[in-house]
Parts: C-alpha cells; sequence; structure tokens
C-alpha cells in the first residue's frame, strides 16, 4: 500500500486513476519514481537491520554500523571517486561500498594491536581511530575540490540523499544488500546469544569470536552498499531497533524483523517528505536525523526503565 | 559416564610469567555434589574455564567420561557441560522465558529457531524451580536470588550430565542460599554430576559428597567433607584460626575463631 501510494507522490503530482494511459506519466513511474521507491525500502531495511544486530553484537545499544569506520571509509571511498573519477556515478558507489567495507577490515585489523581492554573495547577503539583517520581523508578531499563543481557535489553525497537513483544503482547494490539482510534474518534467533558473557556462549557450543565477526561482517556489507548508493544516512541504525524494542520487547527473533519492515515503511515516508515538502529537494540524510533523532527521544523518554 | 579425571593440570594465562594451575590433580565423582574450596585465586574460576574450553591450551590431562577434553569440541562439550557463572549482566531487558530458551541452543541447528518441544522443555524447567510465576519478568529487574535461580534453569534446559557453577551462593541472603544450594542438591539426586565452588566449608558439609580444597594452583585433600575439612587443613589454607565444631543435632559448623580478633 505505502508503496503503491508513494510512486504517485511527488514533484509531478500522478493521478493514479489516468496514469496508466498516460505514457508521460508511466514513464516516471517507472524510470524514475520505482527505482527510488525500492532503493529507499534497501536503504531502511539494511540500515536498521544493521543497527540492531550491531547492537547485539557490541552489547552496546548505542552503536551503529558506524563504529567500525563504515560511514567515513565509504565517504572517502566517494570523495575519491567525485574528484579523480568525474563522470560516473557508478564510480561513486563503487568506490565507497569498496572504502566502506576497507574500513571494516582496517578496525579489525587494528583492534588485534591494540593491548587495552576487552575484544568488544579493542574494536571500539580501533573503529574510532580508523573513522578519524578517514574522516580527515575526507577533509583533505573537501580542501583540494573545485569549489564550483566538486565541493557542492560532495557536500551533497555527505548529506545523503536519493536523488537521480536510477535502476542501474539499485541493481548494483540490492544483490548484496539483500543477500546480507535475509542471512541475518534467517539468523534472528542465534544473535540473542551475543547478549551473554563469552564464557557461557562458549559454553552453549558456539564460537562467540566468529559468531560476531559473521554477524558484523554481514551488518557492514549492507550498510556498505546501501550507503554507497544514498550517502552518509545518520539516526536510522539507532532509532527503529529502539522503537522495535519498545513495542516488542528485546528478544531479536522480534526485534530484527520488526527493524526490517519499520526501517523500511519510515525511510519510505522520510524519502517522500525530501522530495515534497519544498520545490528543491531536501537532503534525506537532513531530514533522517532530525525527525530520526526526535523519534528516538520521544520513544526512550516513555515507560519505565528496563522496558 | 559423567566422571572427570583432572591429572597433572597445569595452565597459565598468555600475558602471564606463572601459572595458576600448577600440576593440579582431581577426580570429580559420577553423579555426586563435588565442592571446591579454596582463598581467593587459588585456581578455582581458571580450572573451571579450562573445563569448559573457556581457557586453552592447558597441560597435562582431562578426561570427561572417558574422552580427552582435547578430541572434544566446544559442540559436544555443550552436550556434556553446563555452565553458571558466578555473575551474568544483561544489558538488554530479555525475559526469564526467552533468557532460559537460550540454554537450547545446543540441540538446535545454527540457522534453526527453537521448536514447540524446546518450549516445552524450558517450561518444564521453570515450573521444577518454581519461577513458573516470573516466566514474563525481564532480567533486569528481577532480584538477586531470582536471577541465579533463572541462570541454573538456564543450565538446566541444556539437558546435561555435568553442570559446574562457579560460587553460585555469592551475594545471597540466607533464604536464597537455601534455595539454590536444595536445588543443587536435587540436580544430583536426579544423577547428574555436580561441582561448585564456594568459600564456605559449611555448605559443603549441607551439600556436598566430596570436597576438594584447593590452593596455588594445586590439589590440597579431597575426599568427604568431615575427613577433609578440619582445623587444621582451614588454618593452613586460609592462614586464620577457624573453629569446626559439631552441634547436638549432628550438624557440623566451620567459622573463623573469635579469638583472633582479642589480640587486634
Amino acid at each position: 500500500m505505502a508503496v503503491l501510494s508513494v510512486l504517485f507522490v511527488g514533484r509531478y503530482t500522478l493521478n493514479p486513476f489516468h496514469s496508466m494511459n498516460d505514457e508521460m506519466a508511466l514513464t516516471i513511474i517507472l524510470r524514475i519514481r520505482l527505482p527510488r521507491v525500492l532503493t529507499a525500502i534497501m536503504l531502511g531495511m539494511a540500515l536498521s537491520v544493521a543497527g540492531a544486530v550491531m547492537q547485539a553484537a557490541f552489547k552496546n545499544p548505542l552503536v551503529g554500523p558506524e563504529v567500525l569506520g563504515v560511514s567515513q571509509g565509504a565517504a572517502f571511498g566517494a570523495a575519491l571517486a567525485i574528484l579523480f573519477l568525474p563522470g560516473d556515478p557508478l564510480k561513486i558507489q563503487l568506490l565507497s561500498a569498496v572504502f566502506g567495507l576497507l574500513a571494516l577490515a582496517t578496525s579489525y585489523m587494528v583492534s588485534s594491536a591494540i593491548r587495552y581492554g576487552g575484544r568488544i573495547l579493542r574494536l571500539v577503539l580501533a573503529g574510532l581511530a580508523v573513522s578519524a583517520t578517514f574522516s580527515a581523508g575526507v577533509g583533505v578531499m573537501k580542501f583540494l575540490a573545485d569549489p564550483l563543481k566538486q565541493l557542492p557535489e560532495l557536500t551533497f553525497w555527505l548529506l545523503g540523499g536519493l536523488s537521480g537513483v536510477v535502476w542501474r544503482n539499485f541493481l548494483y547494490m540490492a544483490p548484496l544488500a539483500t543477500i546480507a539482510i535475509i542471512i541475518l534474518f534467517i539468523l534472528r534467533w542465534r544473535i540473542n546469544l551475543l547478549i551473554l558473557d563469552d564464557d557461557v556462549i562458549i559454553s552453549l557450543g558456539t564460537d562467540p569470536k566468529k559468531l560476531r565477526a559473521t554477524v558484523i561482517t554481514l551488518a557492514v556489507i549492507a550498510t556498505a552498499a546501501v550507503t554507497s548508493i544514498a550517502g552518509i544516512i545518520g539516526w536510522i541504525g539507532l532509532t527503529i531497533p529502539h522503537i522495535c524494542r519498545k513495542l516488542f520487547g528485546a528478544e531479536n527473533s522480534r526485534v530484527i524483523p520488526a527493524s526490517i519492515l519499520l526501517g523500511a515503511i519510515l525511510m519510505l515516508i522520510f524519502d517522500d517528505i525530501a522530495r515534497t515538502v519544498s520545490a528543491g529537494e531536501i537532503p534525506l540524510g537532513i531530514i533522517t536525523s532530525l525527525l530520526g533523532a526526535v523519534l528516538f527521544v520521544i520513544f526512550l523518554s516513555r515507560g519505565i526503565p528496563h522496558e | 559416564m559423567s566422571r572427570i579425571l583432572i591429572k597433572n593440570l597445569r595452565y597459565r594465562y598468555p600475558v602471564s610469567k606463572t601459572d595458576v594451575l600448577k600440576g593440579m590433580s582431581l577426580t570429580i565423582p559420577e553423579g555426586k555434589v563435588t565442592a571446591i574450596l579454596g582463598p581467593n585465586g587459588s585456581g578455582k574460576s581458571t580450572l573451571f574455564k579450562v573445563l569448559i574450553k573457556v581457557l586453552s591450551p592447558y597441560e597435562g590431562d582431562i578426561y570427561v567420561g572417558g574422552n580427552d577434553l582435547r578430541d572434544l569440541d566446544i559442540d559436544a562439550l555443550s552436550k556434556i557441560i553446563s555452565w553458571v557463572p558466578q555473575e551474568e549482566d544483561l544489558l538488554f531487558p530479555y525475559t526469564v522465558l526467552e533468557y532460559v530458551l537460550l540454554g537450547r541452543t545446543p540441540h538446535l541447528g545454527f540457522f534453526n529457531m527453537p521448536s514447540r518441544k524446546d518450549m516445552e522443555i524450558v517450561h518444564e524447567v521453570l515450573m521444577q524451580l518454581r519461577l513458573s510465576g516470573i516466566v514474563h519478568r525481564k532480567i533486569p529487574t528481577l532480584s538477586g536470588g531470582e536471577k541465579k535461580l533463572v541462570s541454573i534453569a538456564r543450565a538446566l534446559v541444556q539437558e546435561t550430565d555435568i553442570i559446574i557453577l562457579d560460587e553460585p551462593t555469592a551475594h545471597l541472603d540466607m533464604g536464597n542460599k537455601a534455595r539454590v544450594l536444595g536445588i543443587i542438591k536435587g540436580m544430583a539426586e536426579s544423577g547428574k554430576t555436580i561441582i561448585f565452588s564456594t568459600h564456605d566449608p559449611n555448605e559443603a558439609f549441607l551439600i556436598a559428597n566430596n570436597v576438594a580444597i584447593v590452593n596455588d594452583g594445586k590439589l590440597i585433600s579431597e575426599g568427604p567433607p568431615g575427613t577433609v575439612i578440619t582445623e587444621e587443613l582451614l588454618e593452613k589454607v586460609y592462614g586464620v584460626k577457624v573453629t569446626v565444631q559439631r552441634a547436638d543435632n549432628g550438624q557440623v559448623l566451620v567459622g573463623i575463631h573469635p579469638n583472633i580478633f582479642k589480640s587486634l
């Protein structure tokens, strides 16, 4: 229903009952709005499920895929492409996905060199360092960018958004994100183990290191895939799982499907707001940060603690 | 076959220069309650973590029910030994039911969800432990005693022959202590092999068939509580004067000797 209705909402309002006979309207729906709607759905699903499982994997309700430097890595990759490989949006997508995953790998390698704290703390510390490094790299790119042509494009990418998404963009990232989301969905009960202490997980016959690495890698793949096309979209990965826990309880066989569904619906609505509220399009990242943060506070300020 | 045989066990933490377990040899009899007594830092928790394969590699030999522990992977071991740690921190507010169900993990395939049968086993154990009334309560809202019982329930639904409990009565009031000790005794009576550590020798007299006193990574003495727990041995191990007395009702009571405070 939501998908059907949003297809007809936009800069050019279309009448659903006349569109089928109108060639122009059909073109807009099939070539511009449908890929965008599907991308928004995929974006919401991927960021929300990644947030939910990262929070379990790090035993910390405040983390998201960005803790391992994925967002900043992806941003650096995109910046590289905008500055040095101009002309093809697919190159931006490809490089940002590659650098997002590279940030994950670097965080893991750096964490094994750190001699402070437990395994989880080491990963978070490594992620902080990797994130800061890539963020400095993005700063350098901004400094080097041509202020008239490249800087606006880079800034717009960093703010995040789905304008200009066509079928090609969607089809390039969809398989990776879909596979990661499906595996995480299948593992939804097993992921519960990660909230236990490592010695208890081992006594239950599961290797916590392997399970955690599997789950984190899948979450990062999903995130990198959608970030490569949409840019930095904040607050979704944090807010949606929290709302779902409030509504359905903390257990992941409920939180994960609920996050996937609610993430898709909310992202569709947010993207609609982004493209319809003003004549020019508002970057989606601004909408998600604003509304995501507001929803976060509303939901967390209700009910009793521990609920 | 759920006897545990430990021969000349040595273990050293990766960054450390000295062994924590310094050639410990110990036999845990089948279907009995074995209490491990020993001062802080004597190696009790380390021994347990070696037994559940959290810590490895070790030197020496450990046989669990006739199998070399080295030949058992954690998956196979999780069907033989279950583990109740001293404290568990749960950050996310899982309900008692959701948490205890995680104990069924060893019996489920990697991609599987728990079935109705798993759920029935969980409800049965919760009923045995008289926890049916708090099935849907959230773990962080439970009292210390309830949390401990819920941890034990999680280990019980694992349906293993051996259960290891690390200081199960720590931080509990007398009523909850009695409840936990009663459950431990009941588990052994139903055929399970129980190993638990404690700082209170009285608990060994109350429920243990077998006591192992360890100190500085070695076994000091092993046997029935009445023969092992003596004033001389406790004084040697803890470095403080104690009294071991038999009350009129036959109960043996162990305590710090009051005289040592007179000179303070």
